[in-house]
């Protein structure tokens, strides 16, 4: 009996015990502050840091392994025995395995955690619960990093849970507030919703081919690569395990809990709207792309476009810093989900868009943090001056009170928008370009996905440039209503210099040399290809993409531009919004409807379940005991019973009958005045009758 | 040898008699006694039955065994009275009608 | 003495010395752990250890005991024997360690006992003894005694210790598992009748029949022949092993044309599936199954912490035990014949039980409902007849086990402290009990099935089993067990939420103090926190001892099938 898993294989040992440290370094960061972060000393914020970026070097030495001395196809594996079960068949294998894309993900997710650790320690400065704090980050990381590196979909839907459930702590952080503790329920549930199907597929998938190893699966996926060849089980599979990603990428129709998710710390926002958490979904579709029939990929891509469409919409009303870059986060993974057309450039974009998303997350942070600290020192002087700390209404003018700021946020925003030279255009392009193509090939609804595509990339810099707008340029509102209330001595301040480190490295990354540095303007340059996968996009139709897109982006900023580059007080309260603008604010409903015609209802079904359970089911039992002792209405023991019975079931079938057997059991009262040798008579008769019985008649 | 048929005809008299005191007699103790004579005709029984066998163990054994069940359970109906006594303050069995539901 | 005899009845060792002692005495409660303690001893260091390194005695059973006990001549009818037989295997030996690990957790949590701790210890100590011989009785008939024995401490416990309605609780448990039981009795009875035990049988022969020397094979084969055996050389037996098939699914110690002969009728059905259907019905009401649930809410939420422990815990895993190992065991044609229904009642059972468990108010009733809804893929997994499935059953009741213990614990000590139940009562407990919170985030992860923590890979396995089945039940019922995990991650992170987040407030009379776990909750939870760890994680620690056993049961089940 073998009672502890077993190595199965193990490929490259030596880089596999770099991978293997490298994973286990947030890990311990979670354990020694879970178990002594209250008594560990000052520095233990350095520390924290400390262990990430050890993460971050090794795992910038397995890149630099897997990039430059190994071959492009070399993969390490680790496979573990995690149980056997009957003849051993259905193998059910944990491992690693790292391949070039991997280590990519592998090295961004620890370099964007420790970016988030080195900005947080200003962020959270003073919070009581730092440690926990740093403990949750931890596991965080330490699941993503399981995702990114795991060898198969079971071991990858344990990190997935593992992501959702450290996410509910974080998201949840304070946990006080009324805010966080809605959202932080909602993420998870909504994210388990997709691993219902998530799982479901896993089964149909370890049920078919006996394992669940990416390197299994992917061989037996090229055996179907003739279309319409792909069995229907297998489609069904792949129907089932999208549902997995599009709940994690918040995309349509289970996107609702990305925006709510902003209650928690804004650096926690920003990891899990970059490099982390969204990132999984895509992150699986991209492994599993080579399973996925064309009917699953057709839904995907229409589900994804919808996204990035709708979700820009919605960006473009809103008035909350952070939720407009929620929203902002669900459109760009439509475009990735959308890629799906494009497995590899799907892949770019989520490794472009973790850069300069975390980055603009960042720059909302630097500015609520000091915000933040107004609020603080208000509240010490005793002025009431009640404002929201996200609201960009009362921002404005921010370009000359933090021009650091400004610069950061003009080349995360530029990344964003898709200007050429930055990171964003490159990427975005690239999926703009695989949907194009597609269309021109196939026709018909295909045209819907760039057409959407384009929408949302014009929405896109018009969001963005309206957030800059509204945010950057102008006078600041609320120095103006400080002033209008005659207090001094309060002023907006620029960050310390530790915020704006992580941010440096990040704006360096929204550049195009980093990913393409030959060629600027076609991401099909990029070093990543052909690791990511074969480049098939037509060449020919690039620069009509490329200059369209161009056009939506430079369109987008006039039309911002237009509207409130003179008129801030476009967006300002007062203004009533109309219709539409209320349908974009409230993202169409959704939540509403969910919580109206779903959530609401089913919980109502419940309710009543609960009555049933009570009264019909619990009472049918209750009858029929009653029935079986058929008396004692003093009885104390069945006091509360018959209480009961007699308040709630009056009517009904089961009462007459009741009451016919109580007359009866009453009638049997009489012979039974409680005395003992009155029974023994009884009992003596009985035995007599019995015998004469016996002698005359059965004997005869 | 003395006819199996006499033993079994005290045995009948026992038996009426402990049945007699268990259903007559209004004390407990009296209807305890009562029992115990029943328990002592089916002992009789099981001896006289026993000496017709050819293992005539079988029977003793039986009686032994009853033997034994009618000290344990003197003991514990002696303690039931005993508690009874407390409670009621009587040994009365007329007067003892908890089981009554009226 | 055999070892696992040691294990069971060292608590009516403990109840011996109690009984000495007056009942003002303080030491009860030291003399029931010392007693729990000394189990787990044995369990560690003999059972487990003996189980790992034995060979199967007797068809896969480890540890066997085997010692007449009874022996009845029933003169024309043959002889009756009644043994009293011991062993575990891969069903029960989790059981085994389950119940130890909770009786100790349950000793530990009623330390504070006031009321009449002697009967209370006694009577605790005596319902370990019998849910222990329960599980490793391999004769139906010490089975039964067991079987019976656990409802008598346990209904007063239930009606002495219990809350405001204690009595109304406590009767209808009785009730409810005495109708249970009653038929099996009369099952049993039958199937005795129905069975030989050919060593015995063969030895009684050649006792009878000096010049012949007829082995046990022989006189199976006689058995079976045209003439076959005169009843007076038949000695029935209630040895489980010798009711279940043997290999090549052949019922080599069954009477032909007795009343529980295959093929045989009794009221117009087949007596076969019938008895099946009566037995299920009794560990149905057991483990419990909807619509056979209702005695559960009540006896839990009456019920003092420490007996819920035990009830969640081991209780309802007797029922899951005896289907296994009784109904599928002894009628595997019946198990097959009725998967579909009992793969249909385990869906039923986690989707209602987990919809009834959301409209709950009171904290300890929504556990029982959840209790309710993770039993259900015991069944779900038990009517796969798979190895997956069956296997994925047995660990989900030790892992629900660990659970609920926790998590009934973890109701008992707000209600210690306030003697409220209700969820609504409750609000930011975060803030003032970190650690409490802390506890129970990992104990409602745990149950909701979170990777890492053990009652995922039971569930798992159960829904892959039921996957990987093809003839029992259509997978669609797979399918909708899925969804029992995400219902149960919205009850309890809705109950989260309620009761944990937010600031600080308990809306009770009398403002009780409401200070973090002391070290005596620290002492019973944190076990129980580092098993859900330890078997999430190495999951073979469980399946490898079940495993081998499961998948001989499996086989053997199908085979009588073809």
């Amino acid at each position: 009996m073998k009672l502890l898993p077993h190595i199965l294989q193990n490929t490259h040992p030596d880089l596999m015990r770099v991978v293997l440290l490298a994973m286990g370094m947030p890990l311990l960061s979670f354990l020694v502050f879970v178990f002594f972060g209250k008594k560990l000393p000052k520095g233990r914020d350095w520390m924290a840091a400390g262990l990430l970026g050890v993460a971050t070097l090794l795992s910038g030495w397995v890149l630099i392994q897997f990039w430059g001395e190994l071959n492009p196809q070399d993969s390490a594996r680790l496979t573990l025995n995690w149980m056997q079960i009957g003849d051993g068949s259905m193998g059910f294998t944990l491992g690693l395995w790292v391949d070039r894309t991997a280590a990519l993900m592998h090295f961004l997710v620890n370099l964007i955690t420790l970016l988030v650790h080195i900005f947080s320690q200003e962020y959270m400065k003073g919070d009581p619960r730092l440690d926990k704090y740093w403990a949750y980050l931890g596991l965080f990381s330490f699941s993503m990093l399981g995702i990114v590196l795991s060898s198969g979909l079971l071991t990858m839907f344990i990190f997935w849970e593992l992501v959702g459930f450290s996410s509910y702590l974080l998201i949840g952080f304070w946990h006080q507030k009324k805010g966080p503790a809605a959202a932080s329920m909602k993420a998870f549930i909504v994210n388990r919703i997709g691993d219902v199907g998530f799982l479901i597929g896993i089964l149909i998938v370890l049920v078919h081919f006996r394992t669940t190893e990416f390197a299994v699966l992917l061989e037996a996926g090229s055996l179907w690569t003739e279309p319409g060849t792909m069995p229907a089980w297998l489609t069904l599979a792949g129907f089932c395990l999208i549902c997995g990603a599009l709940a994690k990428s918040a995309q349509l129709p289970l996107q609702i809990w990305l925006p709510d998710a902003m209650e928690g710390p804004t650096p926690v926002s920003s990891l899990i709207h970059a490099a982390t958490m969204v990132a999984a979904g895509v992150f699986m579709l991209f492994r599993i792309a080579p399973l996925l029939s064309p009917e699953v990929k057709m839904t995907l891509m229409i589900l994804g476009a919808l996204t990035a469409f709708l979700a820009a919409l919605s960006a473009t009303v809103q008035t909350d810093i952070k939720r407009i870059l929620a929203y902002s986060t669900i459109s760009q993974l439509g475009f990735m989900v959308m890629g799906i057309a494009v497995p590899e450039y799907s892949m770019f974009h989520l490794l472009t868009h973790a850069f300069f998303k975390c980055g603009l997350f960042l720059t909302a942070g630097v500015i609520i943090h000091s915000l933040h600290h107004v609020q603080h020192e208000l509240k010490e002087k005793g002025e009431a001056l009640p404002f929201d700390v996200q609201d960009i209404r009362i921002m404005g003018g921010l370009r000359r009170i933090m021009p650091k700021t400004f610069v950061f946020f003009l080349v995360f925003g530029a990344a964003l928008a898709g200007i050429p030279l930055f990171s964003g255009f490159l990427s975005k392009d690239g999926i703009l370009l695989g949907v194009w193509a597609m269309a021109e090939k196939s026709g018909g609804i295909y045209w819907m996905m760039p057409v959407l595509g384009m929408s949302a990339a014009l929405l896109t810099a018009y969001y963005i440039s309206r957030l800059g707008l509204l945010v950057f340029f102008g006078e600041n509102h609320l120095e103006g209503k400080l002033k209008e209330k005659g207090i001094e001595g309060i002023h907006l301040a620029s960050a310390p210099l530790k915020m704006y480190l992580p941010m440096a490295v990040l704006a360096l990354a929204s550049f195009w040399i980093i990913w393409a540095p030959g060629s600027p303007f076609d991401g099909a340059g990029s070093w990543l290809f052909p690791a990511l996968g074969e480049n098939h996009l037509p060449h020919e139709l690039h620069l009509v993409v490329a200059l369209s897109s161009l056009v939506a982006a430079l369109g987008g900023i006039a039309l911002a531009w237009v509207r409130f580059g003179k008129n801030r007080n476009a967006a300002l309260p007062g203004g009533k919004r109309g219709f539409w603008a209320n349908l974009f604010f409230n993202h169409f409903y959704l939540d509403r409807v969910y919580a109206r015609f779903i959530a609401g209802p089913f919980v109502w079904f419940c309710r009543q379940l609960g009555w049933f359970d009570k009264n019909i089911v619990d009472g049918a039992v209750n009858g029929a005991a009653w029935f079986a002792a058929g008396k004692d209405r003093q009885e104390q023991s069945l006091s509360g019973a018959l209480g009961w019975f007699d308040a709630r079931i009056i009517d009904g079938i089961v009462n007459r009958v009741a009451g016919v057997v109580m007359r009866l059991g009453q009638a049997a009262l009489k012979v039974q005045p409680g005395k003992v040798q009155l029974l023994l008579v009884f009992t003596v008769a009985a035995v007599l009758l019995l015998l004469l019985y016996l002698f005359y008649f059965a004997a005869g | 040898m003395i006819p199996t048929s006499w033993y079994i005809i005290i045995g009948i008299f026992l038996f009426c008699l402990g049945v007699f005191a268990v259903i007559t007699r209004r004390n407990t103790v009296i209807a305890l006694i009562g029992i115990e004579l029943m328990l002592n005709a089916a002992n009789l029984n099981f001896v006289a039955f026993g000496r017709m066998q050819v293992n005539p163990f079988e029977g003793q054994m039986a009686a032994l065994f009853v033997i034994v069940l009618a000290a344990a359970e003197v003991a514990v109906g002696l303690a039931i009275v005993l508690n009874v006594y407390k409670r009621y303050r009587t040994v009365n069995l007329d007067e003892i009608d908890t089981l009554s539901d009226e | 003495m055999g070892i696992l005899t040691i294990l069971v009845f060292l608590p009516l060792l403990g109840m011996l010395a109690m009984a000495f002692l007056p009942s003002r005495a303080k030491a009860f409660r030291w003399i029931a752990l010392a007693a729990t303690l000394a189990q787990a001893v044995v369990l560690v260091v003999g059972v487990i250890p003996g189980y790992l390194a034995g060979k199967g005695a007797s068809q896969g059973y480890f540890l066997t005991e085997n010692s007449d006990w009874i022996r009845m001549n029933l003169g024309k009818m043959g002889q009756l024997d009644i043994n009293y037989q011991l062993g575990v295997d891969g069903i029960s030996i989790l059981m085994v360690v389950l119940t130890v690990i909770v009786m100790l957790v349950g000793v530990i949590s009623s330390w504070n006992q006031e009321q009449r701790p002697k009967a209370y210890y006694m009577l605790f100590l005596l319902l370990n003894m019998s849910t222990l011989g329960c599980f490793v009785a391999l004769d139906f008939f010490l089975f039964y005694l067991f079987y019976e024995f656990m409802l008598l401490p346990m209904f007063f416990l239930i009606g002495i210790w219990g809350a405001e309605r204690k009595e109304y609780a406590a009767i209808k448990f009785f009730l409810y598992t005495l109708f249970g039981s009653v038929f099996m009795l009369l099952i049993m009875v039958g199937l005795s009748f129905s069975f030989i035990d050919p060593v015995e049988s063969a030895e009684l022969f050649n006792q009878m029949n000096p010049s012949q020397a007829v082995t046990p094979d022989m006189l199976q084969a006689m058995l079976h022949s045209g003439a076959g055996l005169t009843a007076e050389f038949q000695v029935h037996t209630f040895s489980m092993h010798h009711m279940m098939a043997g290999p090549g699914g052949q019922f080599l110690n069954m009477i032909p044309g007795s009343i529980f002969a295959l093929g045989n009728d009794l009221l117009g059905m087949d007596a076969r599936l019938l008895a099946f259907l009566v037995l299920f019905l009794g560990f149905a009401i057991k483990i419990p199954m909807v619509p056979f649930h209702t005695w559960l809410p009540d006896a839990h939420v009456q019920a003092p912490t420490a007996v819920s422990v035990v009830l969640a815990g081991i209780l309802l895993k007797v029922g899951g035990y005896g289907i296994l190992r009784i109904c599928y065991g002894i009628f595997p044609e019946g198990g097959i014949h009725f998967s579909w229904w009992i793969a249909l009642f385990g869906v039923i059972s986690i989707i209602y039980g987990a919809m009834v468990a959301m409209s709950q108010k009171d904290f300890k009733s929504l556990i029982a409902y959840s209790s309710i809804s993770h039993m259900g893929y015991v069944l779900l997994g038990i009517a796969s007849l798979d190895p997956a499935g069956v296997n994925g059953a047995i660990l989900q009741m030790f892992n629900h086990g660990i659970v609920s213990a926790a998590l009934f614990l973890l109701v008992g000590v707000v209600y210690d402290r306030t003697h409220d139940r209700r969820i609504a009562s409750y609000q930011g407990l975060w803030s003032q009990m970190p650690g409490y919170a802390t506890v129970t985030l990992i104990s409602f992860a745990a149950s909701f099935g979170l990777p890492g923590l053990n009652s995922f890979v039971s569930e798992l396995l159960v829904l892959l089993g039921s996957f990987n089945q093809v003839e029992m039940f259509p997978k669609i019922f797979a399918a909708l067990a899925v969804f029992g995990i995400l219902l149960s991650a919205a009850y309890y992170l809705w109950t989260y939420r309620r009761m944990f987040f937010g600031t600080f407030a308990v809306k009770v009379e009398g403002n009780p103090a409401m200070p973090d776990l002391n070290r005596r909750e620290y002492l019973m939870l944190i076990p129980l926190v580092v098993m859900m760890l330890v078997f999430g994680l190495l999951p073979t620690l469980l399946t490898g001892m079940t495993d081998v056993s499961v998948s001989d049961f499996v086989v053997r089940v199908l085979e009588v099938a073809n």
